[in-house]
């Protein structure tokens, strides 16, 4: 018999009665009371991203003045509110490319802000990806003598841009 | 050999003043962030209810969930492997290393891996193996064991790291002086290993069986440039991590980034569905995942079940007066603290574990904290009644008490007796230095003076002049 059958077969040993519900995980840690943009935009600052608001018009050129300062620039599949993170996935833009670069630059549409955190989960495994990464603020480490750090080893500087639907940068 | 106690090491932590020095820091960190981050939540209370919820329901139908997850996995082109005990697991990763021809291989922080003592495997096997996440790497340096599962150097200062940094880092003179720079030159070093390892290592904080993903939760960035830039992938998890899909998730991401470290979510929060794929721009052409019992498949039909429900967020260590003042090394095992008193008895049972559990005062801070409910006092009881390791002294002493304790009128006037007796001894000074037989209490706490008779015949004398 292989380990696995060995470790199902005491694992099925007994049943026990099945008490618990399949529901779980819906309830927020805090109701969303103003508008989802504001209170994405609340909750990112808060974590260390800085949030631009862009136009259309804007949006191209300022992607590329990131660009040019050497920041890597990627679109964002959505973004939660209620944590203040955006969704990146391995399928739009390389893990490696978000995470080795001194600056990080995520392009969100506005009407891609999602409320809540199971709500954006829900959405995103729609399509199959390798990587989902949900990233919020930029990369710390309290590791020395419980003193926040921020630049462990992914982005120091995290820049939020957002602009209205339609476009991409 | 010497059997390493409790006991012991418990003892020798408390005359460690740079060690208590380093605790505090990490006591008023780890529990004000904690404290801050709750009281911005509409009800932690439901929170908890959820996350435990979410737990239960692993628990409750564990087997068919993992069935689902590797089918998952398989159907993305990945492995699942099972381990039954430490040993397999080490095979396996060994396996899977030589089948890559690696000579590299990065380190996300796994406590699975601390738990099977896989590194040194590694290495014995020829292996390079590099630590990335910052605490794991300053305690490699430093040839030490995580005292923390969260933050595994909390018991290293400023001074320590600076000279391990000093002493492995030839990159001559420089100031090391401020944090920033310290981190920054981790960051320097460690960024050339994650771009040439072969093969990256990472634990894992769930496993969705609805998609067969593997979730990464981190701060630093290191877990994600371990699980993407290698040609192959490798997860540690133990067999309860599996939760059954995003809801449920979600459910535990909100009660664990604030138990842990205070904060709302973690920096990184990954799901790692397996190897690269056409559509992926980038990506490891391997993935597996092993899973590990070690005993965890006997828990769950017995009374310790509910510690199968922990994730592993430290809150009862950082909030356990025992652990503050020790540390994680005192318990001489991979998980400290509550925590690690109810599941190294279980997973190890060394006679010498079953000190971990009697080392409570049964606060219950433990319990008040742990986002899922596991009633960790309890658990501790229960193992304390199995008696491993407990002399046939306090079992003596338990069962006089407990005789004492069925006869009041005697109990009240051996309690009298004894409070004047103790006041005698004390004379005029406020307090009594040591008394007999008392040795191990009166060594690091002095016996206040006792005030006029007993709390019953001060009562007693209250109410009289009423």
């Amino acid at each position: 018999m292989s380990a696995k059958n060995r470790i199902m077969q005491r694992l099925r040993e007994r049943t026990h009665s099945d008490r618990s519900s399949i529901q779980a995980g819906t309830f927020p840690a805090r109701k969303i009371t103003r508008n989802v943009v504001g209170e994405f935009v609340a909750q990112a600052e808060l974590s260390g991203a800085k949030v631009v608001q862009l136009n259309s018009e804007e949006l191209k050129h300022k992607t590329n003045r990131y660009l040019n300062d050497g920041a890597t620039v990627v679109n964002a599949a959505l973004a939660i509110a209620e944590t203040g993170s955006v969704a990146l996935r391995s399928i739009d833009a390389p893990s490696a490319d978000s995470y080795l670069c001194d600056h990080l630059v995520v392009c969100v549409a506005r009407d891609r802000i999602v409320a809540l955190l199971h709500e954006g989960l829900a959405e995103l495994t729609t399509d199959a990806t390798r990587a989902l990464h949900l990233i919020t603020g930029p990369s710390r480490t309290a590791d020395v003598e419980q003193t926040i750090q921020i630049g462990a080893h992914g982005p120091r500087q995290l820049t939020i841009a957002l602009y209205g639907s339609g476009e991409v940068c | 050999m010497t059997v390493e106690t409790f006991i012991a090491k418990s003892s020798e932590a408390l005359g460690d003043v740079k060690l208590r020095k380093a605790l505090a820091k990490a006591q008023t960190g780890f529990v004000s962030k904690r404290a801050a981050a709750i009281a911005e939540c509409d009800d932690f209370p439901a929170l908890k209810k959820q996350a435990r919820a979410a737990r239960d329901y692993s628990l409750d139908h564990l087997p068919d969930l993992l069935e689902q997850f590797e089918s998952k996995v398989n159907a993305a082109g990945g492995t699942v492997h099972w381990a039954e005990t430490p040993e397999q697991l080490r095979e396996i990763v060994l396996g899977i290393c030589k089948e890559q021809n690696a000579r590299y291989i990065t380190k996300g922080k796994s406590m699975v891996s601390e738990e099977v003592h896989l590194n040194q495997a590694l290495e014995d096997a020829g292996y390079t193996v590099d630590e990335t996440d910052l605490g794991e790497y300053i305690i490699q340096l430093a040839g030490e064991t995580p005292s923390h599962i969260v933050a595994p150097a909390v018991h290293k200062t400023r001074e320590d790291i600076q000279s391990l940094f000093r002493d492995n880092h030839p990159l001559g003179d420089r100031s090391l002086e401020e944090v920033e720079q310290i981190v920054n030159e981790a960051r320097e070093v460690i960024r050339e290993r994650f771009i040439r390892a072969d093969v990256g290592i990472t634990g894992a904080n769930m496993l969705i069986a609805e998609t067969g993903q593997a979730v990464l939760v981190t701060n630093e960035g290191n877990g994600d440039l371990t699980a993407s830039l290698p040609k192959c992938h490798i997860v540690t998890a133990s067999i309860e991590k599996v939760v059954a899909n995003t809801d449920h998730a979600s459910a535990i991401l909100r009660v664990l980034g604030r138990s842990a470290t205070g904060q709302s979510i973690t920096a990184y929060t990954s799901f790692f569905a397996g190897k690269k794929q056409s559509e992926d721009k980038d990506g490891p052409e391997h993935f597996h995942v092993v899973l590990l019992d070690n005993g965890r498949s006997e828990m769950l039909h017995n009374e310790f079940r509910p510690m199968l429900r922990c994730i592993k967020c430290a809150a009862c260590m950082n909030h356990c007066p025992v652990y503050q003042n020790v540390g994680g090394h005192a318990y001489n095992a991979v998980y400290p603290g509550p925590m690690g008193s109810v599941l190294t008895p279980l997973l190890r049972g060394l006679p010498q574990d079953y000190q971990l559990p009697n080392a409570s005062s049964v606060c219950g801070r433990c319990d008040e904290v742990c986002p899922v409910e596991i009633p960790l006092t309890d658990l501790m009881r229960e193992l304390r009644n199995k008696e491993e390791a407990i002399g046939g002294l306090a079992k003596l002493i338990v069962k006089l008490y407990t005789r004492l304790a069925r006869h009041p009128y005697l109990y009240r006037w051996l309690t009298s007796t004894g409070v004047r007796v103790l006041r005698l001894l004390a004379g005029s000074k406020p307090s009594l230095k040591s008394f007999p037989l008392a040795g191990n209490w009166t060594k690091h706490k002095n016996i206040p003076k006792t005030p006029t008779g007993s709390f019953q015949s001060q009562w007693a004398r209250r109410e009289k002049s009423r």
